[in-house]
């Protein structure tokens, strides 16, 4: 998977870059609107992550050229601009997502594989992590192939824990994912110790193996090593 | 009322006045000028008869015009009355102006009484009465109506650039187009509007992109100290206490990423920079969002009491919509207690929400405050409210807050 990332924030750059390479993605970057426009018409990406606000010119020229050269390619826009306005014409001009500054390595990471399915696998596809058959075009879940009864949160924040296995969830960014930035919570997570816990046992009840490992006072990770 | 009615309202008002005003004075002059001209007949009359009875001719008697008698002596007199008599043909009284003189000629004492019919003065004096009058009101009759004319030709930029005034929005960035006009007040008029509203625009433009560069500003930092310490806190070889430093880090750079969020909402709010509005079922609002919180209220296991006895349809940006919904829900959840009550209904167009809280307000007034925390200790950024109040203040909503004892209930009035 080739993603090409234009930010022009070097620093915010290179740790979304390192974490995507983490994930085993070729990661290109770009930090000018110029480097951006080379690359853009010099390799066909998988998906393209585009900062909109750019030294040089506006990231939604980028993805008006990137949807013109190569219109298979996914887009995220990442913008510090928390307006519906931009969020539309972003989304009108092609892209596929919208982020919005800050956003949680996770977040991005989750948003990328969710669109990296609809876009090579035409949508429909199932997750799976060992036992764990994840079914996305019902929202259904099996374990050993017999089915897992989730909430709509559980579903996603199982979800979540699979695109992000083996990484430190922490808990700003679970309920980040699951009630979005809107959302305010007197930094009082209870309520997802509670889902993680009903997430778990149900597993547990139809057979699987517990994966999340609570981290202390940060937060879960989700993994089988 | 409107300025051209007043004026013209104004403009009819003294002209009647004049106008009764002249006519009556002109009613006093023509009578006065009349009444002299019959004296003045009546004494020549007089004097001819006089005249006649000095040369010794018999004198003339025209009853009841003319009538002369020898009376005893009595002193000289000349007096004028007004008398009715029948007149000669008809059987009708009729207004006599009379000149009755005493007079010595030639050793007799004579009464000469000479008469003259009113009839004829008094249609005269009516006919110039008719006359005048007419005329009169016929020149107020043009002149308002010239009046009418020319006040709505020289008010009409006015008008034109009053309505250019209130359609002026400040979203649209765009100067107003006011009419010129060769009339000094208006065009310095003109002149002092384009500059306010070109220095109201200006600050809206300063405010505007201060927001945005704030919000961009703050948030790339913000993004990458949090990526940043997100990478720290993936570093599994950290201490326990260097863990709890990045840990406390962490939060702080939350709350802060919070706190810059939830003042640029405010002041996008402030600033009306949320556009388009729709028409939004508040039932179906509340109720999609009451499932979309369903699981948070089943973790708290509330008891949830829902009335929806009437539904309307409300005009509002569906973003701010959210948000309201949100923070009001949030609110009525997080300072609940477990196993506590929530109770929403809808009454006509007035939808409230109470909720149960673990102890009663202290400062019930300051409920909608920024930053006002009920708990200091509480983590609470202290703007949900804020702009709960902020968006229905910017939205025709009255809102209202009630704490009796443990309950606290929010009434919101949807002015339709």
């Amino acid at each position: 998977m080739k993603l090409l990332l234009i930010e022009d924030e070097l620093e915010l750059l290179q740790e979304m870059q390192h974490y995507l390479e983490k994930e085993n993605y070729l990661c290109e970057t770009a930090h000018t609107f110029r480097e951006a426009d080379e690359k853009i018409h010099m390799y066909p990406y998988d998906i393209a992550i585009v900062d909109i606000t750019l030294p040089g010119g506006s990231g939604l020229e980028l993805i008006e050229m990137l949807k013109k050269a190569h219109p298979e390619t996914g887009i995220i826009i990442v913008s510090a601009k928390n307006s519906l306005h931009d969020k539309l014409s972003g989304l009108e001009t092609g892209a596929d997502d919208y982020l919005t500054k800050p956003f949680h390595l996770s977040e991005l990471n989750a948003r990328v594989k969710s669109l990296l399915r609809r876009r090579k696998f035409q949508g429909a596809k199932t997750v799976c992590f060992n036992e764990l058959e994840v079914k996305l075009e019902d929202n259904s879940v099996l374990v050993h192939g017999s089915k897992l009864v989730l909430t709509k949160k559980e579903y996603e924040l199982l979800l979540y824990f699979i695109a992000n296995k083996n990484r430190l969830l922490t808990r700003e960014s679970i309920a980040e994912h699951l009630w979005g930035d809107n959302i305010d919570f007197v930094n009082n997570f209870d309520f997802i110790y509670t889902h993680i816990n009903n997430l778990r046992k149900k597993i547990r009840q139809t057979g699987g193996v517990d994966y999340i490992r609570t981290v202390y006072g940060m937060g879960y990770k989700f993994t089988d090593q | 009322m409107k300025l051209l009615t007043q004026i013209n309202l104004q403009f009819l008002a003294f002209s009647v006045a004049v106008m009764l005003a002249l006519g009556i004075g002109v009613f006093y002059a023509v009578t006065y000028v009349v009444n002299e001209e019959t004296a003045e007949k009546l004494e020549n009359s007089a004097l001819l008869v006089q005249q006649q009875i000095e040369q010794g001719a018999s004198y003339p008697s025209f009853p009841p015009f003319i009538e002369v008698s020898e009376i005893t002596e009595q002193p000289q007199a000349t007096v004028f009355a007004d008398t009715s008599l029948r007149s000669i043909s008809e059987e009708e009284m009729e207004d006599y102006r009379t000149l009755t003189l005493v007079r010595n000629i030639r050793n007799t004492t004579y009464k000469i009484t000479i008469r003259e019919s009113k009839l004829e003065a008094e249609s005269l004096i009516q006919n110039i009465f008719l006359f005048v009058g007419l005329s009169l009101f016929g020149l107020v009759v043009c002149l308002s109506f010239l009046n009418f004319f020319i006040n709505r030709s020289v008010w009409k930029p006015f008008y034109n650039n009053l309505r250019q005034i209130q359609d002026f929005s400040l979203q649209s960035l765009k100067p107003v187009a006011l009419q010129a006009s060769r009339i000094t007040e208006f065009s310095v008029l003109n002149e002092a509007i384009t500059a306010l509203i070109g220095r109201v625009l200006a600050d809206y433009q300063v405010l505007v992109n201060f927001t945005e560069n704030a919000a961009h500003e703050l948030q790339t930092p913000l993004s990458i100290m949090r990526v940043k310490l997100e990478s720290l806190l993936n570093i599994s070889t950290m201490t326990r206490e260097q863990s709890e430093i990045v840990q406390s880090l962490f939060a702080s750079v939350n709350r802060l990423a919070k706190l810059n969020s939830s003042l640029v909402l405010l002041t996008k709010v402030e600033n009306q920079q949320f556009q388009g509005t729709e028409v939004i079922q508040i039932k179906h609002a509340f109720e999609s969002k009451l499932l979309e919180f369903q699981e948070l209220i089943d973790l708290k296991k509330l008891t949830v009491k829902c009335e929806f006895t009437t539904d309307f349809a409300f005009e509002m940006n569906s973003q701010l919509c959210d948000i309201l919904l949100t923070n009001l829900f949030s609110n009525a959840i997080n300072h609940n207690f477990a196993g506590g009550a929530l109770n929403i209904k809808t009454d006509k167009n007035i939808f409230s929400m109470c909720n149960t809280i673990e102890s009663p307000l202290v400062n019930p007034d300051k409920i909608f405050d920024r930053f006002y925390k009920e708990n200091p200790a509480s983590k609470s950024s202290g703007l949900g409210l804020a702009i709960v109040k902020k968006i229905c203040d910017s939205h025709q909503i009255e809102i209202h807050q009630e704490c009796v004892e443990n309950t606290l209930c929010f009434a919101l009035h949807f002015l339709l």
